[in-house]
């Protein structure tokens, strides 16, 4: 049975990274060991399930950490046949001030959330909402067409669609032994 | 304004409304700003993924309800779910000065605003008969 297979790709390793979540000395065996990536993957499970019903992460404590005060919209990935999507909710965000960047395997979505207009004499009754800067960092699975990334933006729900390389599914390879 | 989309278990009419809601399988409330401008009341929505034509406002007995179903245009199997498409529905208890016939609303990139004018309350005056 090949464990690897139970494990899913993790698409925010890039954003766990720059939060310092795998800065502790991690021992070789516990990267490598099959049955300890299965208890990460469990854990990254169970943290998402978690999330999704609004607690923060038990993994990344990034609402806490975060130096900058980025926003970090929600994201929903799913995944056909053919190609994988990524539903971003931004709204009240411009189309135009959306960047969608990709750099060594990283696809970036970040922008900014203005505020409708700033005038003085508004008497607030009740603040929920939230303005500034977002971002998001996904880490691209190998099978992703980084080429023909195509993105549509309706709503105040941008929507990233990736292709996939057919044929890029075996990426484990037989050796035939002679 | 007072948050009104937990109806209260005595009055039947918002009753009605929570087992509207009910019907589908679970709604947001969508975060809102609230702030008075230039004799009307502004609601601010963030409501992502909703279309104008599923957006539904009513004022009904002086509560504002805001209903709004969103498309989802996804398909295929979830990897990564940090939210859901669902509706949201919210709801606003106003004061009697809000002038229901002229209340405007606009929908740009996921952000719902709604307009209220307040209506200035001509002040009765009583005239004191002397006897």
């Amino acid at each position: 049975m090949n464990l690897t297979k139970l494990i899913p790709w993790n698409w925010l390793k890039t954003e766990e990274e720059q939060n310092g979540i795998s800065a502790p000395i991690q021992r070789r065996d516990f990267q490598t060991n099959p049955i300890m990536q299965f208890h990460q993957g469990i854990d990254r499970m169970f943290d998402q399930f978690f999330q999704s019903y609004g607690f923060p992460s038990l993994l990344n404590d990034s609402a806490l950490l975060s130096k900058d005060n980025m926003i970090k919209p929600n994201v929903d990935i799913t995944d056909t046949d053919k190609n994988y999507s990524i539903s971003v909710e931004i709204p009240g965000v411009d189309k135009d001030s959306i960047q969608i960047s990709l750099n060594d395997g990283n696809l970036t979505i970040r922008g900014e959330k203005k505020q409708e207009k700033e005038e003085k004499d508004r008497n607030y009754h009740r603040i929920e909402r939230s303005y500034g800067s977002f971002q998001r960092v996904l880490s691209l699975p190998p099978d992703a067409d980084s080429d023909k990334i195509d993105a549509s933006f309706k709503n105040g729900v941008l929507i990233v669609t990736l292709p996939k390389i057919p044929g890029a599914k075996s990426s484990v390879k037989t050796i035939p032994i002679h | 304004m007072v948050e009104k989309t937990i109806p209260s278990v005595q009055e039947s009419k918002e009753m009605t409304a929570q087992d509207k809601t009910r019907s589908d399988n679970f709604y947001y409330y969508p975060p809102v700003d609230i702030f008075e401008h230039n004799n009307e009341l502004v609601v601010i929505a963030d409501v992502p993924g909703v279309d104008k034509e599923n957006t539904n406002i009513k004022v009904e007995d002086n509560i504002l309800t805001v209903d709004a179903k969103t498309c989802d245009a996804s398909e295929g199997e979830s990897i990564c779910r940090e939210f859901a498409w669902g509706n949201f529905h919210r709801q606003f208890e106003l004061s009697d000065k809000i002038d229901e016939n002229k209340i405007s609303a606009e929908l740009k990139n996921g952000v719902l605003t709604i307009h209220l004018p307040i209506v200035e309350k001509a002040t009765k005056l009583i005239n004191v008969k002397t006897v």
